[in-house]
């Protein structure tokens, strides 16, 4: 912004507006306030400007002192996400994901004491594929919950804003794979000592069913994708349960299968990534 | 933001074998808009496809000359548009100011002072700023509509789509959203619908009423009761006959009649509700 004329001529009505919203340069607001010293005509049009601007600045600092003392104050975890360099509206995104609440931590708990107290000491390939059939459902249900119709009170709300569909998708289902792989994971560590490093082999699995289900879901509902997916999975353990080697979904053959279909899956997410904008029109969401 | 306009062009909708629209048009840009309709007569789907939630199998629409069937031009719609669906619901374990400032982050409101201020702002305009840190479970149906309100008007938007704001709420604060709407038909091309036909009076000055997924007027209300002088009726007796379109008994004892004069009916002066009820039983 040039300054003012710092002789005799008035400064241009652009200038006096900026000064009287208080949002001049403050060797630009000296030289407009040594003018106004012998210039009653540009006095007059200052306090007309601030007049007009004051009541709007003033209601606007009185929102913005009432939104300090409304504004709640957060839980740990947000606190913590915010210190740990997240920007603010990301984390309030994350902690707004519906499968990331307390029920969601229990059932998940829940899901792997059953895993845990269903392992049977004396065949340890079936109760190691006890968990290991179980564990990636954990991710691919907290994916199919953590966003769509049904799932999300305020999906249809959300759904009409300019957020993108797909970073709202992907950064819940990062959220609720990194919590449901550390709960996961810390019940795997507890396993390691009886079952060996096997009892890691359910991580690709999991990633790949989860990817398979964000694809499903650029097609059909969020839970019929997750049903799909889990109820292929669960056949398939049930399958490999009578197979010679039980844990043959497992090795390392199958591990890199499952890289590939996961690569596949992301493919299909990202070509269509723009049906999580609109909803979908079978009827009322 | 100044006034969206708003063109909806023969746009139609099917959900499998029923015709949710068919064929709708109509013209709106700055004011209110009343949709007034039967339960189930289409007036939430044309909400929806407004609010660009819901794609129309045929036709299309506007807002400000952008389509929202182009992903970039529907997102700049998006930008300029509050929104309350008919079932607005938030999760029930969040603050009243957290759910409004939740929707101000996807709306890509910022900085944060600025939407905070923004919430507060919203929150008065609905007579919800003493509830700011109440839970939603805490709140009645009336207050979560009232925070779906205030969610839609976040950040001023140019055109507000609201499917019956006035569901559930008490008579005051029809009253305020009455004055709130009026107000904002000011700055605004504010769309909403209703079933009942005195908040349609109350609250616009154009309406359209919806049946069977068409459009069967629009106009001022007045016009819609002009239309119905002449075919409305008072009797004694209970009134029956071929042209008698409908008929009830008022509290007053007297049976009142619209359609073609009955037998010892005297005529009387039509009300919206007449005129509506005519036209309706007519589609």
């Amino acid at each position: 912004m040039s300054g003012p004329h710092l002789d005799a001529r008035h400064p241009d009505p652009g200038v006096l507006t900026a000064y009287a919203g208080r949002t001049l340069g403050p060797v630009a607001a000296t030289a407009v306030e040594l003018h106004l010293q012998g210039c009653a005509m540009c006095r007059d049009q200052v306090n007309q400007r601030v007049s007009a601007v004051e009541p709007a600045r003033i209601e606007n600092n009185l929102l913005a002192i009432a939104a300090e003392i409304d504004a709640p104050r957060h839980g740990v975890i947000e606190r913590a996400l915010v210190r740990s360099g997240l920007p603010v509206d990301t984390v309030r995104l994350l902690v707004a994901t519906p499968s990331l609440r307390r029920s969601w931590f229990i059932a998940i708990g829940l899901a792997l004491c059953f895993g845990l107290a269903a392992a049977n000491p004396d065949r340890p390939d079936s109760s190691l594929l006890w968990f290991l059939g179980l564990a990636p459902l954990i991710p691919v249900i907290g994916v199919a919950l953590a966003y769509g119709p049904g799932v999300d009170p305020a999906y249809e709300i959300t759904l009409a804003t300019p957020i993108s569909g797909v970073r709202l998708v992907l950064l819940r289902t990062t959220a609720v794979l990194v919590t449901s792989i550390g709960i996961a994971g810390a019940v795997t560590l507890l396993m390691v000592p009886r079952h060996s490093l096997m009892v890691g082999a359910w991580l690709l699995p999991a990633l790949a069913l989860s990817i398979v289900c964000l694809a499903l879901m650029t097609v059909v509902a969020p839970r019929v994708a997750a049903a799909a997916v889990s109820g292929t999975w669960l056949v398939a353990m049930i399958g490999c349960s009578g197979a010679n080697d039980q844990l043959v979904a497992f090795r390392p053959a199958a591990q890199l299968g499952f890289v590939a279909l996961g690569a596949v899956a992301a493919l299909v997410v990202v070509a269509r990534r723009s049906t999580f904008d609109v909803g979908r029109g079978e009827g009322p969401l | 933001m100044s006034a969206a306009a708003v063109i909806v062009d023969h746009v139609g909708k099917r959900y499998g074998a029923r015709v949710a629209l068919a064929d709708v048009s109509f013209t709106a840009h700055g004011g209110v808009v009343t949709l007034l309709g039967p339960n189930g007569a289409g007036k939430s789907s044309l909400l929806r496809c407004l609010a660009t939630v819901l794609a129309p199998d045929t036709g299309g629409l506007s807002v400000d000359g952008l389509d929202p069937r182009r992903p970039d031009q529907r997102t700049e719609i998006r930008r300029r548009l509050g929104y309350l669906p008919q079932d607005p619901r938030f999760a029930g374990s969040a603050t009243v100011f957290d759910v409004v400032d939740y929707i101000g982050i996807v709306k890509e409101h910022r900085p944060v002072r600025t939407r905070h201020a923004d919430v507060v702002r919203v929150l008065r305009a609905v007579g919800l700023e003493h509830h700011a840190r109440d839970r939603i479970k805490t709140l009645s149906g009336g207050m979560v509509r009232r925070v779906g309100i205030a969610q839609a008007l976040l950040g001023r938007p140019g055109l507000v789509v609201l499917d019956e704001p006035a569901a559930g709420l008490d008579p005051e604060q029809r009253l305020l959203l009455r004055e709130q709407l009026s107000q904002l038909g000011e700055e605004a091309t504010v769309i909403l619908s209703t079933h009942l036909t005195d908040e349609a009076a109350a609250f616009s000055q154009h309406l359209y009423i919806v049946d069977t997924g068409r459009i069967v007027f629009g106009g001022p209300p007045a016009a819609l009761v002009a239309a119905a002088r002449g075919r409305v009726w008072l009797a004694a007796e209970p009134v029956s006959g071929p042209g008698v379109r409908r008929a009830w008994r008022t509290p007053t004892g007297w049976y009142r009649a619209i359609g073609d004069p009955p037998p010892g009916a005297h005529l009387d002066e039509p009300t919206l509700e007449d005129a509506y009820l005519l036209l309706v039983g007519s589609a």
